[in-house]
């Protein structure tokens, strides 16, 4: 596999895994077409937009949208946000050798509410990534 | 799991002191067997209880300098050759300058604190760095032990060992950043490593 498609399933297989699949919050990838009948999930976006340390490497921004129920403020977002960081920050993902998914710090920020469902409100929880494959 | 196999970066990186209850004999220290032995059990620097094999992180880690032996690569000219030869020469020993964030409180000379009563006091330590791109998945006292199953051995991990003293702590007071301080270790042995714990 190329490493765009390395990357990504290196990156979901964070959300696929039994123990994040316990806690209990919806998580869909980007690009999902389905109904997501809850007021409250996640959606997942890699956004690889930096240089990495060789040819085969790539750097980036994994984009989290919170979604929680809209008017009842940011602490619900701000739990999940800690949720996320508990499986993220810090966290190395290295399923083959010469192979790794390094995550850095997390920022959220909340971006009022969604405007494809109002009833919904937004917050973007990002987190930079190093992907890295040895030559 | 033996040492680290991937590129990345050091976030997890660690510099310890051992601590144990009885100084050991520091000429007899060679192999990764017995440096490792010193660095089993992790105890804080505030009240920590020294025994056999427990060692001091030195937490709040900022920026860590080169580790190892530098070169000190001396030309010599060869008569009707178009270039010099190059030979090792003897290097000088590094200076191991480590800035920290400040906490005050691991480094007081109050009664008890073992890192801060350590600074300027004459003893030789025995000093683990410990290369890690992953934090170690142990708990407790034994999670940044060198040991393998349940300590640095649960991810990639490389060692290096030395004998040295905590000669000096600099603070930097910042008025608009953290307040940092620096700490001067002297080197009194060769470098020993890179060793590795490896729990598979």
């Amino acid at each position: 596999m190329g490493k765009y498609t390395n990357l990504e399933s290196n990156v979901h297989s964070i959300f696929a895994s039994v123990s994040w699949k316990a806690q209990g919050v919806i998580t869909v990838p980007a690009n999902y077409a389905g109904n997501v009948e809850s007021d409250e999930y996640i959606r997942i976006s890699i956004v690889s937009s930096g240089l990495g340390y060789n040819l085969h490497s790539v750097s980036g921004m994994l984009m989290i949208d919170i979604f929680t129920r809209a008017g009842e403020g940011p602490r619900r977002s701000s739990v999940i946000a800690d949720l996320l960081d508990s499986y993220l920050v810090g966290r190395t993902i290295s399923p083959t050798s010469g192979v790794s998914v390094q995550m850095m710090g997390s920022s959220v920020s909340q971006s009022g509410p969604d405007k494809d469902n109002p009833a919904l409100n937004r917050a973007i929880y990002a987190i930079p990534f190093n992907y890295s494959e040895v030559l | 799991m033996s040492h680290i196999n991937s590129i990345g970066a050091g976030l997890f990186s660690d510099l310890s002191v051992a601590m144990p209850s009885t100084p050991p004999v520091f000429l007899d220290l060679n192999t990764a067997a017995e440096f490792q032995a010193l660095f089993a059990t992790e105890i804080n620097s505030v009240a920590g209880t020294k025994a056999a094999g427990t060692f001091v992180r030195v937490k709040n880690a900022r920026e860590f300098p080169s580790m190892g032996t530098p070169p000190n690569i001396v030309n010599v000219p060869v008569y009707g050759s178009k270039t010099s030869r190059q030979i090792q020469g003897q290097s000088d020993a590094p200076t191991i300058e480590i800035t920290l964030n400040l906490v005050s409180t691991d480094w007081a000379r109050d009664a008890g604190v073992l890192l801060g009563n350590a600074v300027g006091d004459g003893n030789q330590y025995v000093f683990r760095f410990t290369l890690m791109n992953s934090e170690p998945t142990g708990t407790d006292a034994t999670k940044y032990a060198s040991i393998d199953a349940g300590g640095v051995g649960t991810v990639g991990n490389s060692q290096w060992f030395w004998i040295g003293k905590i000669e000096a702590f600099l603070v930097n007071p910042q008025l608009t950043d953290a307040n940092t301080a620096t700490l001067t270790i002297s080197i009194q042995s060769e470098f020993y490593g890179a060793f590795t714990n490896d729990a598979v």
